[in-house]
């Protein structure tokens, strides 16, 4: 396996790593894999996944670039003539451009970590050479199931002594207080909303997106050939607890495309800790990577 | 800031070579910048960036990089261990002293990068004019096992009830406790290798001045005393005023940058004798 730093984009500002597809014995793909920041985590990755995602992919013959983002890792910094939105999706595009012209690849799927998935998504919607994305733990939509299973866990954790019973009161009291909180925000704006789970408050302008606008967006890439992967943790049970969560509270349970899969790994935790849970994420994104990938003539037309 | 690949033997690594900046003094002093191990790097790099970017401002010529088995480098994580490590460093060593034409050098190193940094100067042709230890390992068995409690702390905070409440979970994700660390494999002979490291690994002192930045003085003064390092000429030990955790995961969206560290280093590498 043959890798490669390099920097790209405008002013070679941005920095990355190539993993070239290993062709011997096997044909290459003709499609590459781009994976960049999970929140402040610089190309590498949490827990180094994006290097070990990228040999994996590269020894089965996808091509992949892991990179940083402006901003972050190894990049420099954005010269702010672009918003977050729009800066994100210049250099998503100009990480395609790189891995195209180091590996002829026409086509890419796109790996958002966190919240690296709001970019991708983005950058699907922007770029027809976007041929899938893989969209991991960034919502966090409840259901009535998933608020009961969670609360389960806790009494199952907690009991019903006196210490469960102070345990519950101060849980209650925070979710009070995170009611009232929400509620005043939404009067605020006047519009219901639900905010992903995004990393940076800053980005709450692009980021807040209508749980039942995204599901129709995301199904609508899904009609237009993009692949959606969304794919969640079952860290403490308070977000995401159940597989087919997300696919309900995104208005989805009675849609289905062939291009629109959701995942849940129940076992993982969000930042993917321990090397188990390491591989069972890896193999559930390479698995989704490959049942995605673009046939021969998508890959390779204009 | 140029992208380079060093090879190692059959081991290829990633490293960034920073430039004196054309503006600054002419120093010919290069700076070797050692990375410390697993969680602690991904926590640390922003921090060695802005080191980077602040030395070469000021006209030193840099180079940080990645040991086998971690960062972009090639390999397993559980390729990675110490002695290997300082190999790795030493070719990087001489990689930036080819570059730079620098007539000095010195390094940094936080936790086990510390160590590294240490013995990669011990083992170099060339003495090292001075080293920064930011909150060096002088306790291998006490490392390990604060490594072990961060990662069992970081686990009951990422599984919340779940991870106390479901034996089936805690051996699913976590088989064997002690082969790895947030997320990072420590070998059987790699946990060895950090257990024998003690305050004594200072001595015999690898550079002109060794200066060690530590969240506890008192502590580490008396760990020095018990090594007989505290008195060595060319040992200094200031208090680093801040106490980070940096073998954590919990926070992943926070960039740890304590410039008065980074200042430190520039006027320890600034002054008159080493300049």
């Amino acid at each position: 396996m043959r890798e490669t730093t390099l920097t790209f984009g405008l002013h070679d500002a941005l920095l990355g790593t190539v993993s070239f597809a290993a062709s011997a014995g096997g044909a290459t793909a003709p499609w590459g894999v781009l994976l960049f920041n999970a929140g402040v985590i610089h190309r590498v990755g949490a827990h180094r996944t994006n290097v070990k995602l990228a040999r994996l992919l590269a020894a089965q013959g996808i091509a992949a670039l892991r990179f940083d983002l402006h901003g972050m890792g190894d990049s420099q910094r954005a010269d702010g003539s672009l918003s977050y939105k729009e800066q994100v999706v210049a250099d998503l595009r100009a990480a395609m451009d790189a891995l195209q012209s180091n590996t002829g690849v026409q086509r890419f799927a796109l790996v958002g970590f966190c919240s690296g998935a709001l970019p991708s998504y983005w950058a699907a919607q922007a770029d027809p050479r976007v041929s899938a994305i893989v969209l991991y733990d960034a919502f966090s939509y409840r259901t009535l199931r998933s608020v009961l299973r969670s609360l389960g866990m806790r009494l199952r954790r907690h009991g019903m002594g006196p210490r469960a019973w102070s345990a519950w009161l101060r849980a209650a009291l925070r979710g009070a207080h995170a009611a009232l909180h929400q509620a005043g925000k939404t009067l605020a704006t006047w519009r219901a909303v639900a905010s992903p789970q995004t990393s940076d408050d800053g980005l709450a302008s692009d980021a807040r997106i209508d749980r039942l606008e995204l599901g129709k967006n995301l199904l609508a890439l899904a009609q237009r050939g993009t692949g959606v992967m969304v794919l969640s943790a079952g860290t403490d049970f308070s977000a995401v607890n159940y597989a087919g969560q997300l696919r309900q509270a995104l208005g989805l349970q009675r849609q289905h495309h062939q291009r629109l899969i959701f995942a849940h790994l129940p076992d993982v935790d969000h930042a993917v800790t321990t090397r188990a849970a390491q591989q069972q994420w890896l193999s559930c994104v390479r698995d989704g990577l490959l049942r995605l990938a673009p046939s021969a003539a998508q890959a390779t037309s204009p | 800031m140029t992208p380079v690949r060093l090879i190692n033997g059959q081991r290829e690594l990633v490293a960034l070579y920073h430039e004196p900046a054309a503006y600054a003094p002419e120093r010919r002093h290069a700076v070797l910048l050692c990375n410390p191990f697993g969680q602690e790097a991904i926590r640390a790099h922003r921090l060695y960036r802005v080191m980077a970017d602040r030395l070469a401002a000021a006209g030193f010529a840099v180079l940080r990089f990645d040991y086998y088995g971690s960062g972009d480098s090639a390999g397993d994580d559980d390729a990675w261990d110490v002695e290997g490590s300082i190999g790795d460093a030493g070719v990087a060593l001489d990689e930036l002293l080819r570059r730079s034409h620098a007539q000095r050098w010195s390094a940094a190193g936080l936790r086990l990068g510390a160590s590294i940094a240490l013995q990669t100067a011990r083992l170099a042709s060339r003495p090292a004019a001075n080293l920064l230890l930011i909150d060096p390992v002088l306790d291998g068995r006490a490392y390990l096992a604060a490594l072990a409690a961060a990662n069992l702390e970081a686990l009951n905070r990422a599984y919340g009830p779940r991870w106390p409440a479901c034996a089936r979970l805690r051996r699913a994700m976590l088989p064997q406790a002690d082969d790895e660390a947030l997320g990072f494999a420590l070998s059987a002979d790699c946990r060895a290798q950090i257990e024998r490291m003690t305050a004594a690994w200072l001595l015999p002192l690898p550079a002109q001045r060794v200066s060690l930045l530590v969240p506890d003085a008192a502590a580490a003064r008396r760990q020095l005393a018990q090594a007989g390092v505290e008195h060595a000429a060319g040992v200094s030990v200031a208090d680093s005023q801040a106490r980070i955790d940096w073998a954590t995961d919990s926070a992943a969206a926070t960039a740890i940058v304590p410039m008065h560290w980074i200042n430190r280093l520039l006027d320890l590498l600034g002054q008159p004798a080493y300049a």
